[in-house]
C-alpha cells in the first residue's frame, strides 16, 4: 500500500509538471525579505551595535520606560491619579491589581525581552573577534541594561513586604544566557531566585559595565546610551534601595565625580523643556518617528490626549506645603493660573510633546544622585554633607535652605543679617534633627523627582507605602493590605512554569 | 450524456419532418414558470408523431404540420414537461416549472469537475442563485448564510462591507483560519477577511465583498473531508466553490436590474437624559463618600480633611472642568470656569443639564441602491456573458458605507470538438468610507453610547463640545470629521483549456490571477482629538496581493460492460502568493483641506515590506460505480507548503467515500412512493495551515527595533522545524431520502472531525524572552447532525398555478477542545479557551444578589477574617448595601479570582433556515427565516453602559438601580469608582443569545409576456424586498448577530459598542430586452 501511495503521488506530479519529490521542497522554498533568518546570529561589530541599539529600543516601550513602567509608579502611589477609561489601569491607581492585569503581564514580559536581547548581545559580541571591536565595552554596556532590568524587575515583583534587601526578600527567575532556540533547553522552566542572588548578578554586572564601559560621561544625545557616570549613578540607587548606606553615599560620591559638568541644571523647568539637558546622565530619547505616549496619556482628549491620567491633587497640597516660590510647582503641576496653550492644566510640563510625542525620558540624572547622597548621609548620621546636599536641590527650587541645629539669634547691625532658613532644631524626640531631616529629604525627593517613575520605590524600600496610601489618607486608593507592596506575578507566568514560578504571597 | 444524444436524435429527426409539408404554423414562447425568461433548446413536439421543434435563444418557436388536433409537448431537461391541446389556437405561451426530481441535478465537485448529485458519495450543499438574487448583501459569505445546513454564518456587524465569519460543521483551529476556502471559477482565493492596515476598532473590511453575488450562478460548498480532502491542506474547513454566471448560445439577451431601497436601524439605544445623567453622576458620589458623623463631606486626600459644600461640589471636581477652591466658610467649592456645561451650576440644578440624543445625531436612513445590466449570448460555438454593476450601501451610521463598482466578462469557446476554452474575468472597485468603531474612545457609536446626554453637540462658539472628564470623541465628530477611505480594486482572472486527449481522457489546464492592490488613505483633522496634538495627522498605506496559480487535471471515465464506471482525475497545482506593502504617515498639516500627505510637514513613518508563500499539491481520485447502485470513491493529496517547518513542509491527505443507492436495487426500483433512498459514508483527511504567517517556523532578527534614528534588530521569532499542519479526520454517514417522484427531499448527515496537532502559539514563560511560538498542539473535536427537508406541498397544476415549496435545514454542532496541551488562557472581554470546554466559551463570576444589609455584608465579611486574618474582606472593604455579592464558588468565605467557573458559550446549540417560496399567476413569494439557537452573548456595552461608576453615558435601564428605596431589582448602586467592582466579567452581561429572524421577505410579479412585449420586453419582474424584517430575541443589545471581535476565532459573541446590522426595505425592476 505504501508503495502504491508513493507511486501515486509521484506519477501525479510527474504527469503534469515533470517534478520529482526534491524539487517539490524546492519548489515550495521561499527567504524572508523583512527579517534576518536567526541562525546567521550576529556576524560583525555593526550587527552588535545595532543588537545593542535594539536593547535600548525595548526599554522605549510603552509597556516600560516608555509609559506604563514609570507612569505606575507615581499613579499606584499618590502622585498621578488615574482619571481614564482603562480598567487595567484603575486597578493599579486603586492597588487592587489582580493577577491577569495585562498591564503587568506586557511589562513583565517587555523586561524579560530586554533580559533576553542583552543576553543575546552578551553572547554574540563574546563570539566576535575583530581587532577593531571593543568587545569588553559593547559587554558592558549589555550587562548594564541587564543589570537595570532585574533592578526594576525587583521594584515592583521583589523584596518583601517591609522592602528591599531583607533576608526574606524574594527574587524574580534570573536568566543570564539567551533563549535563541526550543531545543537546547533555554525554553524550560525556570523557579524564581532569591532577591540575594539577583541582587548579587545584578552588583557583578554594574561592577563590570562600570569598569569597562569606554564612555566616561557623554554630552548631547550621547547621554541617550548609559555611560561609566550613570552606571554609577544606578549602583547608587540600587545600593540606596537595599538600605546600604555607606555604599550608596560611595557610588553616589563617584557618580557625581565622574560626571562632567556635575553641577546641575540652573533651572529645574529646564531638564524637561530641553533635551539632554546638563542635568540629565542617562536620558532616554525619542523623536517623532520613534516616539512615546507620556503626553498622550496626560493630555485630555480636548488637547488632543486620552487623558487617562492626571496630576494628583495631593502632589499639588505638597507643594503648598512645602513653601511659596518652590519653582518645581508650576513644572510639577499645571495649575488653571500657569496653564498655557501648551502646558494643559491637570498635567505636568515634564510631557508636553503631544504632537510629535518625543518627550525625554530622565532614566537617571543628577538631581537625583545628589538626593541619594543626602539620604544615605542622612541615614549614616553625617548631617553636615546631607544638608548640604539637599540644599543644592532646594536653592535650585528656589526654596530657604534646611538648617539642622538652633535657630541663631537675630544680629543687629552692622553684623550681617542671619540668612534666611528652615531650621530643625534638635530636641528631646529628634536629638539630632536626623529624623526630621529624612522627612524633609522624602518630602523633597517626591517633589523632586515626581511622576519621574521613583515614587512607589521610594514607600516600598522606606516601608511607608500603608502610612501614605490607606484609604483614609488617600481616597484615590484602596490599598487596605500590605501583601499588596509586592505586585502580583502574572498569572500568565505563573501558569506557563510548571508549577515553578511562584506567586508572591496573599494573590 | 444519453439524455443529450437522444434529443440531438429527435432534434434531426424534427428538422428532416419539418421538410415535408406545410400547412399549419403553430408558435409561442416557452419561459421558466418561476423567472420568467424564455428557455431556449426546449423539445416542442406534437405528440405521437415526429414533428416538432427547438426552441431559440428567447424561449420561442414556430411548427409547421399539416394536422389537426394533438397536443404540444414541452420537454427541457431539469423541467416538468408540459402538454397542452391543440384547439384552435396556434400560439402557446407555456412557462415550465423546475422538476423537483432533477433539481441540483448537477453538482461542481472541483478542479473542472462535476457529478450527477445521485452519484455524489460525499457532502456537497448547492446554494443557487434565485436564492439570494437581488438580495442587498455585499458578498457571497452573506449569501450563504441559512441557506445550507451545516453552514454557519454570522454577519459581526452591520457595518457595510464588513467582515463575516463562516464556519462549515464548527470551528476547527485556534490559531489557524476558520474561513473555508474560496474557489471562484476554479482559482482558489488567497485574498479573503481584511486587508487594510488602517485599525478603526475591531471591524475590518472583508475582501469576498469585492465579488457581486449577482454575477454568481452557484455555490458548492463541500463539506465532508471526501469532497474536501482533494483541496487537501486547505480543506479542513471546507470549501466553497462559486461558479459565475456564463452566456448560453443564442440571440444576446439584456438585462437590466435595478433595486433601491432604505435601511434604518432596528433598535435605537435609549440614554439616560441629561438630567437624569447629572443626578447619576452626583449619586455616585454621595454612595462613595458618604457624610461622616459631623455630617460633613469630605474627600480624601482631596484638599484634605477640609469638608466640602456639597455634593454637587464633588461631581463638578470630578467630571467638570472645574478647579476646587477652598472658600471663606472655609469649605471646598468648585468654580465654574467659563464652561457652558457639566459645570457647578449643572450639578446643583440637574434640571439645567443640556439633553442631547446622540444616536440621532450620529444615525441616519441610508439608502442602498445596485444598478446591473448584463449581456447574455453566442454562437453555437463561442458563448459569452458580459456584466456591469454597481452596488451602494451608505451605512446607517453617519460616515460608513461601502460602495462597488464590477464588471464581468465570462466567455466560452469550442474550438473543435476535442478541444475547448474558458475565460473567466471579473474586475471591480470597491470603496469603502470607514468610521471608527467598537472598542475605541473615538470610535462613533462608542461614542455615541459612552457620551453622555449631558454633553451638548457644540459649543457656543460652533466647535465640538467635549466631555472634559473623559477622553472620548464627540460622537458627531467622530462620525464626520475623518476620512478613512479603503479602496479595493481587484482582477480575478482564470482561464481553462480543456483537450480530449483520446477518447474519455481529457486534459484540462488553469492557470489564474488573483490581483488585489488596496488603498488606505487617512486623515484626522485637528477638528479630532486625535488629529488636534499633531495638527493633522495622515496615513496612506498601499497593499498588493498578486496570487498566481495553475492546475493541470486529467479526467478519464469509461464505462465497461453497460455496467462498471470507472472514473479518475489527476490533478497537480501550484500556487504562489506574494504580498507587499508601503505605508507612509505624517503629521503636522496646514489646515484640514489638503488631505493627502503631500501636505503633511512631518513625515513621522515610512517603510515597505514584502512577503510570499508558496503551495504546491497534487492528487489521484478514482471512482467506481456498479450500474448506478454502489459507488465507491477515494483520492490522496500530497502537498507542500512554504510557510511549515522545514522539517514537515509535507503531507498527504487521503479519503475514501461510498454510497449505496438502495432505490436502484431491484426491489425499490420503479417504487411510486420511494423515489431516492441513498446511503452515503466517508472518511478522510485534510489539512489545515491557513491563517499562519509566512515564516511562522523560521527562527528571526527583527530589524525596526530602532534608537537614536539608527536601525536596531532584536530576536523575534523561535523557530520550530517540526511547525506543521493541522490534521483533521472526519467522518460523514449520510443518507438521501425522496419521497412521491422527489416532491418531498430529506438530506441527513452525522458527522465528526478531529483536528489534531492545532496550531498555536504554545505560550512559553515570559522570563525566556519570548511570550510563545508556533507549535502543534492539542486536538478539537466537533461533532453534529444536519438535516435538509425540502417539500413541495402545492404543484402546480398549470403554467401560472399556486405552488409551494418549503426548505428547512437544520445544524447541531457539538464543539470541543478535547485536548489544550496548555495552561487554559483568556481572550476578548470574557472569552476562555480551556479543555473539555468548546471555543467561545464564557468565563466568569457568578451574581448570588444584591446586597440589602450593611449587617449581611459584615457578617461575611467576619467570617473571612476568622481564616484570612484582620484585613480579608468577603469582597471589597467598600461593599455597601446595592452592592452585588458574588457567588463564592470555592466556599472558602471570600472573593478571589478562584470564584469563576465557565458561565456560557458563544456557540449556537442549533442553527438553520426556513424558507417558503410560494408563487401563483405572475406572483412570487419568498420569506426566509433565520434561527440561532443556545448560544450566550457577552454583552460588554453594558459593563460601560449601566456602570454607573464614572462619566461615561448610561442607558435608561439604570433607572431601575438599587436605591435604599428601591430594593427589588438586579441592577446594583452608583458608585464612582466601582470599589466593589460590580462591572467585573460575571453572568450579570451575560445573555442568552438565541434569535429567530425574518432575513428576507420578497415578493415579486412578473409581468405577462402579452403586456411587455409591447413594449419590446423579453421579459419584466418588479418586486420589493424587505430585510431584517422582524426579529425575536431576548438580548437586550442592539442586535443579536454579533461579533465585537471581527472574526475572532477565540473571542466570538461578544458585544461592545458594535456598529447593529440595519433593516432594509427595497424595490426593484428586472427588465430582460
Amino acid at each position: 500500500m505504501l508503495k502504491l501511495t508513493h507511486y501515486l503521488q509521484r506519477g501525479a506530479f510527474l504527469l503534469a509538471l515533470g517534478l520529482g519529490t526534491a524539487a517539490c521542497d524546492k519548489a515550495v522554498e521561499v527567504n524572508p525579505q523583512n527579517n534576518l533568518d536567526a541562525s546567521t546570529g550576529f556576524k560583525t561589530p555593526q550587527d552588535v551595535n545595532a543588537g545593542l541599539l535594539g536593547c535600548y529600543s525595548n526599554l522605549q516601550s510603552g509597556n516600560y520606560m516608555g509609559l506604563r513602567y514609570v507612569v505606575f509608579a507615581d499613579m499606584a502611589a499618590d502622585n498621578a491619579r488615574h482619571r481614564g477609561t482603562f480598567p487595567t489601569f484603575a486597578q493599579i491607581a486603586q492597588n487592587q491589581i489582580l493577577p491577569d492585569n495585562v498591564e503587568l503581564v506586557n511589562i513583565w514580559n517587555t523586561i524579560y525581552a530586554g533580559i533576553n536581547s542583552a543576553n543575546y548581545v552578551i553572547q554574540q559580541a563574546g563570539q566576535i573577534t575583530d581587532a577593531t571591536f571593543d568587545q569588553k565595552d559593547a559587554i558592558a554596556e549589555a550587562r548594564a541594561l541587564r543589570a537595570y532590568h532585574y533592578m526594576n524587575l525587583l521594584g515592583y515583583w521583589g523584596g518583601s513586604t517591609q522592602g528591599y534587601g531583607f533576608p526574606d526578600g524574594v527574587g524574580v527567575p534570573l536568566r543570564l544566557t539567551p533563549t535563541t532556540n526550543i531545543t537546547d533547553g533555554a525554553i524550560s522552566p525556570i523557579a524564581r531566585s532569591t532577591e540575594a542572588q539577583v541582587n548579587a548578578a545584578i552588583r557583578e554586572d554594574l561592577d563590570y559595565a562600570a569598569a569597562n564601559d569606554a564612555t566616561i560621561s557623554p554630552s548631547g544625545s550621547g547621554k541617550a546610551r548609559l555611560s561609566k557616570a550613570s552606571i554609577l549613578g544606578l549602583r547608587a540607587r540600587f545600593e540606596l534601595r537595599q538600605r546600604n548606606y555607606a555604599a550608596a553615599v560611595d557610588f553616589a560620591t563617584q557618580a557625581l565625580a565622574t560626571a562632567s559638568p556635575n553641577a546641575l541644571e540652573p533651572s529645574y523647568g529646564t531638564i524637561f523643556s530641553q533635551k539632554f539637558s546638563q542635568e540629565a546622565l542617562w536620558e532616554l530619547t525619542f523623536d517623532a518617528v520613534n516616539s512615546n505616549a507620556y503626553a498622550f496619556f496626560w493630555f485630555p482628549a480636548a488637547n488632543g490626549g486620552r487623558g487617562e491620567i492626571g496630576v494628583n491633587a495631593g502632589l499639588a497640597a505638597a507643594h503648598i506645603a512645602s513653601g511659596t516660590g518652590d519653582e518645581r510647582r508650576v513644572v510639577n503641576v499645571v495649575e488653571g493660573s500657569t496653564a498655557t496653550p501648551t502646558y494643559i492644566a491637570s498635567t505636568t510640563r515634564k510631557y508636553f510633546r503631544v504632537g510629535t510625542g518625543d518627550d525625554g525620558v530622565q532614566l537617571i540624572r543628577l538631581g537625583e544622585i545628589v538626593l541619594i547622597r543626602a539620604e544615605a548621609q542622612a541615614q549614616l548620621g553625617n548631617l553636615a554633607d546631607a544638608t548640604l546636599q539637599l540644599n543644592r536641590i532646594r536653592t535650585r527650587a528656589k526654596l530657604l535652605p534646611i538648617v539642622v541645629g538652633p535657630i541663631p539669634p537675630p544680629t543687629t547691625p552692622p553684623a550681617p543679617p542671619v540668612p534666611p532658613a528652615i531650621y530643625i532644631v534638635p530636641d528631646a524626640a529628634d536629638p539630632t534633627g536626623q529624623q526630621r531631616l529624612l522627612n524633609q529629604i522624602a518630602r523633597d525627593r517626591r517633589l523632586e523627582l515626581a511622576n519621574e517613575g521613583h515614587r512607589w520605590f521610594d514607600l516600598r524600600r522606606t516601608n511607608t507605602v500603608n502610612a501614605v496610601l490607606n484609604p483614609t489618607n488617600n481616597a484615590n486608593s484602596a490599598y487596605a493590605q500590605a501583601f499588596r507592596n509586592l505586585w502580583p506575578i502574572p498569572q500568565r507566568e505563573v501558569f506557563n512554569s510548571a508549577g515553578l514560578v511562584k506567586q508572591n504571597d496573599g494573590y | 450524456m444519453k439524455k443529450t444524444i437522444l434529443m440531438g436524435l429527435v432534434l434531426m429527426l424534427t428538422l428532416f419532418q419539418v421538410a415535408l409539408a406545410q400547412t399549419r404554423t403553430l408558435s409561442g414562447r416557452v419561459i421558466d414558470q418561476k423567472t420568467g425568461d424564455g428557455l431556449p433548446g426546449v423539445t416542442v413536439l406534437l405528440k405521437g408523431t415526429s414533428t416538432g421543434a427547438s426552441t431559440n435563444a428567447d424561449g420561442a418557436f414556430t411548427i409547421t404540420t399539416n394536422q389537426t388536433g394533438g397536443t404540444l409537448l414541452f420537454s427541457f431537461i431539469g423541467y416538468v414537461a408540459q402538454e397542452r391541446v391543440i384547439g384552435s389556437e396556434t400560439q402557446f405561451n407555456v412557462g415550465l416549472a423546475l422538476d423537483n426530481k432533477q433539481l441540483n441535478e448537477v453538482v461542481i465537485t472541483g478542479f473542472g469537475s462535476q457529478q450527477s448529485r445521485n452519484e455524489l458519495t460525499g457532502s456537497v450543499a448547492t446554494v443557487k442563485a434565485a436564492q439570494f438574487e437581488n438580495l442587498p448583501i455585499a458578498g457571497v459569505d452573506a449569501a450563504l448564510q441559512g441557506r445550507a445546513a451545516g453552514v454557519q454564518v454570522t454577519q459581526n456587524s452591520g457595518t457595510p462591507g464588513s467582515g463575516i465569519s463562516v464556519r462549515i460543521r464548527g470551528i476547527s483551529s485556534i490559531n489557524g483560519s476558520n474561513e473555508p476556502l474560496y474557489v471562484i471559477d476554479g482559482l482558489p482565493l488567497t485574498a479573503t477577511g481584511s486587508f487594510s492596515n488602517i485599525g478603526v476598532g475591531n471591524q475590518g473590511t472583508n475582501a469576498l465583498a469585492d465579488i457581486n453575488p449577482n454575477d454568481i450562478e452557484s455555490i458548492e460548498v463541500l463539506k465532508d473531508a471526501a469532497a474536501a480532502s482533494i483541496y487537501g491542506s486547505r480543506g479542513t474547513n471546507g470549501v466553497v466553490l462559486i461558479t459565475t454566471k456564463r452566456g448560453r448560445a443564442g440571440k444576446t439577451s439584456v438585462t437590466l436590474n435595478y433595486y433601491r431601497g432604505a435601511q434604518n436601524i432596528i433598535k435605537r439605544p435609549v440614554a439616560l437624559t441629561g438630567q437624569q445623567q447629572t443626578e447619576q453622576l452626583i449619586d455616585q458620589f454621595v454612595n462613595r463618600f458618604p457624610v461622616n458623623a459631623a455630617g460633613q463631606i469630605t474627600v480624601p486626600p482631596v484638599a484634605g480633611t477640609l469638608p466640602w459644600r456639597s455634593y454637587a461640589d464633588v461631581a463638578a471636581y470630578y467630571y467638570g472642568p472645574g478647579n476646587a477652591f477652598v472658600n471663606p466658610q472655609g469649605q471646598v467649592e468648585t468654580g465654574t470656569v467659563g464652561s457652558t456645561y457639566r459645570d457647578i451650576n449643572q450639578f446643583r440644578n440637574p434640571s439645567s443639564a443640556p439633553n442631547t440624543n446622540w444616536a440621532d445625531q450620529i444615525l441616519r436612513t441610508a439608502n442602498v441602491s445596485n444598478y446591473e445590466l448584463s449581456f447574455s449570448g453566442g454562437s453555437a460555438a463561442t458563448r459569452y456573458r458580459a456584466s456591469a454593476g454597481y452596488y451602494d450601501q451608505p451605512g446607517i451610521i453617519v460616515g460608513s458605507g461601502f460602495s462597488r463598482a464590477s464588471a464581468r466578462i465570462n466567455v466560452d469557446n469550442d474550438l473543435s470538438s476535442k478541444v475547448r476554452m474558458g475565460l473567466t474575468i471579473g474586475l471591480n472597485r470597491s470603496v469603502s468610507n470607514r468610521i471608527n468603531n467598537d472598542n475605541n474612545i473615538n470610535g462613533v457609536l462608542s461614542t455615541a453610547i459612552l457620551v453622555a446626554s449631558d454633553i451638548p453637540v457644540r459649543n457656543p462658539n460652533g466647535t465640538y463640545a467635549k466631555d472634559p472628564a473623559a477622553s472620548t470623541e464627540n460622537p458627531l465628530a467622530a462620525a464626520s470629521e475623518p476620512t478613512i477611505t479603503s479602496i479595493s480594486a481587484r482582477i480575478i482572472g482564470s482561464q481553462f483549456t480543456e483537450f480530449e486527449l483520446i477518447k474519455n481522457l481529457k486534459y484540462r489546464a488553469t492557470f489564474g490571477i488573483d490581483y488585489l492592490t488596496y488603498k488606505d488613505d487617512t486623515f484626522l483633522p485637528t477638528t479630532t482629538n486625535s488629529g488636534l496634538g499633531s495638527s493633522g495627522s495622515g496615513i496612506s498605506s498601499y497593499r498588493q496581493n498578486a496570487n498566481f496559480y495553475h492546475f493541470s487535471s486529467f479526467n478519464y471515465s469509461k464505462t465497461f460492460a453497460e455496467k462498471h464506471t470507472v472514473s479518475a482525475q489527476a490533478v497537480a497545482e501550484f500556487q504562489r502568493n506574494v504580498f507587499s506593502e508601503t505605508f507612509a504617515i505624517a503629521q503636522g498639516f496646514p489646515g484640514n483641506n489638503v488631505r493627502q500627505l503631500v501636505a503633511g510637514a512631518l513625515k513621522t513613518g515610512a517603510s515597505s515590506s514584502e512577503s510570499e508563500n508558496r503551495l504546491l499539491g497534487g492528487f489521484l481520485r478514482v471512482n467506481y460505480d456498479f450500474m448506478g447502485r454502489y459507488i465507491l470513491s477515494g483520492s490522496i493529496r500530497r502537498d507542500y507548503s512554504s510557510v511549515l517547518g522545514v522539517e514537515r513542509r509535507s503531507g498527504n491527505f487521503p479519503a475514501i467515500s461510498a454510497a449505496w443507492r438502495i432505490s436502484e436495487e431491484s426491489f425499490l426500483k420503479g417504487n411510486s412512493t420511494i423515489s431516492e433512498l441513498k446511503l452515503r459514508g466517508s472518511y478522510g483527511v485534510t489539512g489545515n495551515a491557513r491563517g499562519l504567517a509566512n515564516f511562522a517556523g523560521l527562527g528571526l532578527i527583527s530589524p525596526g527595533n530602532n534608537y537614536l534614528q539608527v536601525g536596531g534588530l532584536a530576536l523575534s521569532q523561535l523557530e520550530n522545524r517540526q511547525l506543521a499542519w493541522e490534521r483533521a479526520n472526519s467522518i460523514d454517514i449520510g443518507l438521501d431520502f425522496g419521497l412521491f417522484n422527489n416532491r418531498v427531499t430529506f438530506t441527513g448527515d452525522l458527522y465528526r472531525r478531529d483536528t489534531k496537532d492545532l496550531l498555536l502559539a504554545l505560550p512559553l514563560a515570559g522570563n525566556t524572552g519570548f511570550t510563545g511560538y508556533s507549535a502543534n498542539i492539542g486536538t478539537m473535536r466537533n461533532q453534529g447532525i444536519e438535516l435538509g427537508f425540502t417539500t413541495v406541498n402545492v404543484q402546480a397544476k398549470e403554467a401560472g398555478g399556486f405552488s409551494w415549496t418549503t426548505n428547512l435545514n437544520v445544524t447541531y454542532n457539538q464543539n470541543e477542545i478535547t485536548k489544550l496541551g496548555v495552561a487554559p488562557f483568556a481572550a476578548g472581554f470574557a472569552s476562555w479557551v480551556q479543555e473539555g470546554q468548546p471555543l467561545g466559551a464564557f468565563r466568569g463570576f457568578v451574581v448570588e444578589k444584591i446586597f440589602q444589609t450593611q449587617d449581611d455584608i459584615n457578617a461575611l465579611d467576619a467570617k473571612a477574617q476568622q481564616t484570612f486574618g484582620p484585613t480579608a474582606r468577603y469582597q471589597s472593604g467598600l461593599t455597601r448595601p446595592g452592592d452585588i455579592k458574588f457567588v463564592d464558588l470555592n466556599g472558602d468565605g471570600r472573593i478571589t479570582a478562584d470564584d469563576q467557573q465557565i458561565i456560557g458559550n458563544a456557540q449556537p446549540k442549533w442553527f438553520g433556515g426556513f424558507t417558503n417560496t410560494l408563487s401563483y399567476k405572475g406572483f412570487d413569494l419568498q420569506a426566509f427565516l433565520q434561527v440561532n439557537y443556545g448560544n450566550s452573548i457577552y454583552n460588554n456595552t453594558r459593563a460601560f453602559s449601566e456602570g454607573m461608576n464614572s462619566v461615561f453615558g448610561q442607558s435608561a435601564t439604570v433607572l431601575n438601580r438599587w436605591t435604599p428605596t428601591n430594593t427589588n431589582t438586579d441592577i446594583p448602586r452608583a458608585v464612582f469608582g466601582d470599589p466593589n467592582n460590580n462591572r467585573r466579567t460575571s453572568t450579570r452581561f451575560l445573555e442568552d443569545g438565541s434569535y429567530a429572524r425574518l432575513k428576507n421577505l420578497v415578493l415579486g410579479y412578473t409581468l405577462p409576456v402579452s403586456v411587455i412585449s409591447k413594449v419590446k420586453l423579453t421579459s419584466a419582474r418588479i418586486y420589493i424586498q424587505a430585510q431584517n424584517v422582524v426579529t425575536f430575541t431576548k438580548y437586550k443589545g442592539l442586535d443579536p448577530e454579533v461579533s465585537t471581535f471581527d472574526g475572532s476565532n477565540l473571542a466570538f459573541g461578544t458585544d461592545f459598542l458594535t456598529f447593529p446590522q440595519a433593516r432594509a426595505f427595497t424595490g426593484g425592476v428586472t427588465l430582460g430586452f
